[in-house]
């Protein structure tokens, strides 16, 4: 055997066993609930604040951010949970651990984005542009999609280029508009993937051909 | 080096695809195997059968809400040598110029 064989042979281990684990990203389930996370967040805004201060943003008190503040870190922090905990349950089912030098590698790469994101919404609270959150989230939420990308498959691809589009377009709509495209990418971007995923689960482990 | 048996066994591309899915994952169904590698429901038979036969992987055939699902797992044999393939692969990368 020759070295350039040998170094192809490698390579080609290598992109094997990346492709055979990028199923062991977050499960449909997952997404689902992530979903139903993310739809709640923006119509609790919009119940919250009534039409009058989301048509009109400078209206919206100090207490109605603290309050607003609270329910949201509540919202990310249990989507991360529920991600997480589905996330090691498919990875016990496959008998992996469900942290490895990748998933680090992983959430590293998002480390920058949702940093970023943070500052610019404390920046926004302090000037009073609520209405520019929405489009900042969404698209800070695409860059961590566009970097998951690298590690994984062409759906982050996609979801990336979903939340880039909702959150530019959100950066130039009334808030109202704004708090919509917040719901159709936190919510309704992620119950469709996790619908699809879960019909995708379903066609490979019930479906498939005896052999 | 001239690779023996068991890794010109594991050598083959559609073999070694399955060898280090399997090394990846541990256990694997045959769609989703057959979704990595991109390969037809016959080729991948074969390839799984050769590797079942020296004992390299497991093949397990059930029913999953009525429909027949296939499962490969990878044996305890079927890692080291796959650990021992990988090892010559090295070797040959640090001796040949």
């Amino acid at each position: 055997m020759e070295k350039a064989q040998a170094i192809s042979d490698l390579e080609f281990i290598r992109k094997t066993m990346r492709a055979s684990t990028r199923y062991t990203n977050i499960p449909p389930l997952g997404y689902l609930l992530s979903g139903l996370f993310g739809l709640a967040g923006p119509v609790y805004s919009w119940l919250y604040l009534g039409a009058e201060k989301v048509a009109d943003p400078a209206r919206i008190e100090f207490y109605d951010v603290f309050t607003l503040g609270v329910a949201w870190l509540t919202i990310l922090l249990a989507a991360a949970f529920a991600s997480a905990v589905f996330s090691v349950l498919r990875a016990k089912g496959l008998g992996k651990s469900a942290w490895n030098s990748l998933v680090a590698r992983m959430l590293g790469s998002q480390t920058p984005q949702l940093f970023a994101a943070g500052i610019l919404t404390i920046g926004m609270v302090a000037h009073k542009q609520y209405s520019l959150i929405p489009g900042v989230w969404l698209i800070s939420y695409g860059l961590v999609l566009f970097s998951l990308y690298f590690f994984t498959g062409k759906d982050h691809l996609i979801q990336s280029a979903v939340f880039l589009a909702l959150g530019a377009a959100s950066l130039f709509s009334q808030a109202g508009v704004s708090l919509i495209l917040l719901a159709a990418g936190f919510g309704a971007t992620n119950l469709f993937f996790g619908v699809r995923g879960l019909l995708k689960e379903k066609e490979v482990y019930e479906t498939g051909p005896a052999q | 080096m001239k690779p023996d048996r068991l890794s010109n066994i594991i050598h083959e591309r559609v073999r070694l695809a399955v060898m280090s899915a399997l090394a990846a994952r541990g256990k694997i169904t045959f769609c989703e195997l057959k979704d990595i590698l991109e390969v037809t429901d016959g080729n991948l038979s074969v390839h799984a059968t050769v590797l079942e036969q020296n004992g390299l992987i497991k093949i397990k055939k059930d029913f999953l809400a009525k429909s027949p699902r296939t499962t490969f797992s990878i044996t305890d044999k079927g890692r080291r040598e796959f650990k021992k393939y990988i090892e010559e692969l090295g070797t040959i990368l640090h001796d040949r110029p």
